[in-house]
């Protein structure tokens, strides 16, 4: 079971929910990467983490940002919603800039960048 | 209250919850609006703490006393900072403890914008988002605290 874990932290995970996440942030952001991998994935049972890049978001607040795609959130079963834990929301400038810790825990879901 | 403070541990983590989430706001009193400063970082880094100290209260409030030695060496080796683990554990419970609705977004918020290693980064960060961070950590510790089991 730990090595399952394990295995698990080093992988970006696919499933029908991650498939089903993507696809409804794609509806409302199509030029979202058509690799499902640099938006959605899942790091841990019942943890997904989303990163969405928009220009959109700029000069807005986190839950500014949160608020313009809460009706996604809403519209995906309850489970699903609840299993999203990470929840990047970015401009293109931002995820061009510095590499954050979270950029690069993103795309490496190692753990280690906590 | 979905604390047992009866318990030693689960006392201890409540009580960082308390000293972090104080010292955060008292240092967020001190940012100048609306320059980016070394201060605003260390209002996210020490507020971050607080979420993860009440979560750890929390996870060690839900499990029998007997088992805190073995559950203390899984949050040292297996969940370390790792807030996303944390909440996956807490999810993992016989009768699981999950967020959503305000509490889901600022925990959101607050594992997107906290990262324990930024403390060697030397990164100036605005009040502002210093303070929008705050909020966040305000609603999950408020939660914590009123929550009805």
């Amino acid at each position: 079971m730990r090595a399952k874990v394990a295995e698990l932290q080093a992988e970006k995970v696919q499933n029908k929910h991650t498939r089903l996440v993507y696809k409804r942030f794609k509806e409302r952001y199509p030029a979202l990467s058509d690799d499902i991998e640099k938006v959605v994935y899942q790091y841990l049972p019942g943890a997904i983490r989303v990163r969405i890049i928009d220009s959109s978001f700029k000069g807005l607040s986190y839950f500014q940002r949160h608020d313009l795609v809460a009706d996604i959130l809403e519209s995906l079963p309850d489970y699903v919603e609840r299993s999203i834990l990470l929840l990047l929301l970015m401009t293109p400038e931002e995820a061009n800039g510095e590499l954050s810790g979270m950029e690069l825990e993103f795309d490496n879901p190692t753990g280690e960048h906590m | 209250m979905i604390f047992n403070l009866g318990w030693p541990t689960v006392r201890a983590y409540f009580n960082a919850m308390i000293q972090h989430h104080q010292a955060a706001s008292l240092l967020l009193r001190e940012c100048p609006f609306p320059s980016s400063t070394l201060l605003a970082a260390e209002v996210i880094y020490v507020g971050g703490y607080a979420v993860e100290c009440g979560l750890k209260a929390v996870l060690f409030s839900k499990v029998r006393l007997r088992r805190h030695k073995q559950l203390a060496i899984e949050v040292k080796k297996r969940i370390g900072h790792d807030l996303e683990k944390l909440q996956s554990r807490l999810a993992s419970l016989r009768k699981p403890f999950l967020m959503d609705g305000k509490e889901l977004r600022a925990f959101h918020h607050v594992r997107g914008s906290w990262n324990t290693e930024d403390r060697y980064l030397g990164i100036r960060k605005p009040s502002a988002l210093a303070s929008d961070f705050q909020l966040a950590v305000n609603t999950i510790v408020e939660s914590l605290i009123y929550y009805e089991s």
